[in-house]
């Protein structure tokens, strides 16, 4: 099997201009096409590992970042295409590659109901997978991170897809987005952390991808079983402490925080109590992430590695 | 007057002071306190008047102090259908 | 020409046998148009799901997923609503995608929906309005301008919205704005509507039919061109079970409505693209009854609408001939002189908000609020 990194450049430019460039991401097949050379650098950055698709295979996700016409050109602005339409107002040239990234996430969040999934990062060891639920600003792509750095197994950095009616999570690894001073911290945190580039003034402020791939078994498609959720809480102002949450608020909260549970009505219900009864549920609120990984490692018996 | 359910929901109830409740008609899942829950299980059966559910559910709260009990089955009833869980017959 | 959205709702066997490649792009076309949980129906009901690869099912069975909590949803609010509109005096009667569902029409299979739409009599409509506002449904945030229009050129009132659980409530008092050109009697609908439950309502089977013709070639949607004429074409071949007399008084119906330029449009198109079964000569006798149709240039420009707005379908030009019937619809609906300012003003608006730069729409579609 041929991955992104093995295409000779010319090959590589060549196949994302023309739309032919095809990855595996977890169990879905993306198709990528784009002119801009940002957007090729940061796939050639952190796609390198992932394996290519024969584009004459299914596609699950045919999308695009490319000028929508001459005014569009003209206004330095850029449009993301899904099935040929254009969900999103036009952006910001600088903005294209978190663009991709945001759009690849929006492909599953809003089209995939065969699974349970939760907006959530997920990573494992060989002891079980963490859900680790989180709004934006949450600090759950840093933890998220930073266990990837310290040999955890990033499964997902935004969706904890759950086959119903199991604990068991499919692994949907894809870089991890990493905003504002998280970016800092994380390069401060390793220096084996691969960042791709950096998008200025987003929605969402300054916004840089992580190479979330680190690890031997990331392209495995396995489903693994979750074990445990934790709501992870950056505050620099208050007392880092894990506490165990009560199931029912845990329930609630999961609930809140899932893209389609109240969509998949009865079955969503059943999936999330066979989840909030299978796993244990702590909150975290920290500020150093030295002691976040710690703590989490300790939490479930992963030894610290450095 | 009566209050009946349209057809039972779904409960999780991890043995806390508070149950999920998945109302099957509207889709909604809710938080309740765990009397509140025990009130529309009470409700299974067919409509039942606010005195009716009260004589039902006195015999479980000997040992609870509801001052009012009358008072605390109103205001969850209107609560309940508030959330359109109960609705009025 | 056919393309393969078009191939496997008329054949589904057609999608068994096509390559990986096109199988991923059907999927894609279907999601599109907003016909993929159609798509699944008709794929189950014919035999052919189990034969499809895995990979292609669980997009079908995702969109079948949606289908059915929006029925739920549907169900529900009708049930809210027919109680809220009670007390105004008012039946509730369903329009379009809800009609189809509540009535469990083999149209309402699969149809996906966007917001619940019902007629009410005019003359009741700021009591039905007060009354919906005072249960909760609330007035969407629309500004003046858009009010006014709404108000003063529209057959509905602004959009109402229960916030609680995010339904979209269009509140209709006729199936056509009054500068539309045809001048409805929207008594006559209401005279001849279905009882399908108790309290709740919908068009009898023809002017269910007309009305679907007409929304099909007045509104400015034609994104949404392909899904309506595959409601057309399953109902046509549905109502004639349903009514012996269906096809006998359609065309004079439609006439009666004024609308049988529209359902001309509306047979010949889903006839053209699904083959729809019509009486012989029906066709003719409709084209006879609408007068100034079927410009060799009016044909050109349907035909391409109806595609899918997709790479893999879209024929040359399909951009500006979809801005054309864009232009065109609204010339249908108004005098020229309101033509020019209304679009003008959405145009102005449009650049206006990309000037900000900001993606703003991202945060909304990609969240929960947009599947809960």
């Amino acid at each position: 099997m041929q991955a992104v990194g093995n295409l000779t450049n010319k090959l590589f430019h060549k196949q994302l201009r023309t739309g032919s460039l095809a990855l595996q991401v977890g169990p879905y097949t993306y198709s990528i096409q784009s002119d801009l050379p940002i957007v090729a650098e940061g796939i050639r950055a952190l796609y390198r590992d992932f394996v290519l698709v024969d584009p004459q295979n299914f596609i699950d996700y045919k999308i695009s970042i490319r000028h929508g016409g001459l005014l569009q050109r003209l206004r330095r602005q850029t449009q993301f295409y899904f099935d040929g339409t254009r969900p999103f107002a036009p952006i910001p040239i600088g903005q294209a590659y978190a663009f991709l990234e945001w759009g690849m996430n929006w492909c599953v969040s809003l089209h995939a109901n065969e699974y349970l999934k939760l907006h959530a990062a997920v990573v494992s060891s060989e002891r079980g997978a963490i859900i680790m639920p989180g709004v934006p600003g949450s600090g759950k792509s840093t933890l998220c991170a930073a266990l990837g750095l310290r040999g955890w197994r990033i499964l997902s950095d935004e969706h904890a897809m759950l086959i119903p009616g199991t604990v068991n999570v499919v692994p949907l690894c894809r870089p991890v987005s990493l905003k504002n001073e998280s970016i800092e911290v994380i390069q401060q945190f390793s220096a084996e952390a691969i960042l791709g580039p950096t998008s200025q003034k987003t929605h969402k402020g300054r916004v840089a991808h992580m190479k979330a791939d680190l690890h031997a078994d990331s392209h495995n498609a396995s489903p693994l079983p979750a074990a445990w959720m934790i709501f992870p809480r950056f505050c620099p102002n208050e007392r880092q402490q894990v506490t165990l949450r009560r199931r029912s608020d845990s329930f609630i909260l999961a609930a809140y925080h899932s893209f389609n549970y109240s969509l998949l009505c009865e079955s969503g219900f059943e999936s999330m109590e066979k989840l909030i009864n299978s796993v244990a549920c702590f909150d975290l609120v920290y500020h150093d992430l030295n002691w976040a990984v710690h703590t989490v490692n300790q939490l479930v018996g992963h030894p610290d590695n450095e | 007057m009566q209050w009946c359910i349209k057809t039972m929901g779904r409960f999780y109830d991890p043995n806390e002071d508070t149950v999920i409740y998945y109302d099957i008609n509207s889709g909604d899942t809710h938080l309740l306190s765990d009397f509140a829950a025990y009130v529309i299980t009470q409700f299974q059966e067919g409509p039942l008047t606010a005195e009716e559910l009260t004589i039902k559910v006195s015999p479980c709260l000997e040992t609870l102090d509801f001052s009012d009990l009358e008072k605390t089955i109103q205001d969850i009833l209107e609560e309940l259908s508030a959330l359109n869980i109960l609705t009025r017959v | 020409m056919s393309f393969l959205l078009q191939q496997a709702l008329i054949d589904p066997s057609a999608a068994t046998k096509m390559h990986p490649r096109q199988q991923g792009a059907l999927i894609s076309q279907a999601r599109n148009s907003r016909l993929l949980a159609s798509l699944a129906v008709v794929l189950k009901d014919s035999g052919n799901m189990e034969t499809l690869p895995e990979k292609m099912r669980r997009h079908l069975r995702s969109a079948l997923v949606i289908h059915a909590k929006q029925k739920m949803d549907l169900n529900y609010e009708t049930d809210r609503i027919r109680s809220i509109l009670r007390s105004a005096d008012e039946n509730l009667l369903l329009l379009k995608g809800g009609a189809y569902i509540q009535a469990e029409l083999p149209v309402g299979k699969g149809r996906l929906i966007t917001d619940i739409d019902i007629l009410v009599s005019r003359k009741n409509i700021e009591n039905v309005e007060r009354t919906l506002k005072a249960a909760g449904w609330e007035g969407s945030q629309i500004d003046d301008y858009d009010d006014h229009y709404y108000r003063r050129w529209g057959h509905e009132i602004p959009p109402l919205i229960s916030h609680r659980r995010g339904t979209t409530l269009d509140v209709h008092h006729n199936i056509l704005p009054p500068t539309a050109g045809p001048n409805v009697d929207a008594c006559l609908l209401l005279k001849d509507a279905i009882e399908i439950a108790p309290g709740i309502f919908t068009l009898s089977w023809r002017d269910m039919v007309i009305h679907s013709a007409t929304h099909l070639f007045h509104e400015g949607e034609f994104h949404h061109g392909l899904r309506d004429l595959w409601d057309l074409d399953r109902m046509l071949r549905d109502f004639p079970d349903r009514d012996p007399h269906f096809w006998n008084e359609l065309l004079e119906r439609a006439e009666r409505l004024q609308l049988q330029v529209s359902l001309f449009h509306g047979l010949n198109y889903t006839h053209k693209v699904f083959g729809t079964p019509l009486p012989a000569g029906l066709l003719r006798e409709a084209r006879d009854r609408a007068q100034n149709v079927a410009k060799p240039i009016v044909d050109f420009l349907y035909l391409r609408a109806f595609r899918p707005d997709h790479p893999d379908s879209r024929l040359l030009f399909t951009g500006p001939a979809l801005f054309l019937l864009y232009v065109r619809s609204h010339y249908l609906r108004m005098p020229i002189y309101l033509l020019l300012p209304h679009l003008t003003r959405k145009l102005w608006k449009r650049c206006f908000q990309d000037d900000s730069g900001a993606p703003l729409g991202l945060d909304n579609k990609t969240g929960k609020t947009a599947n809960q």
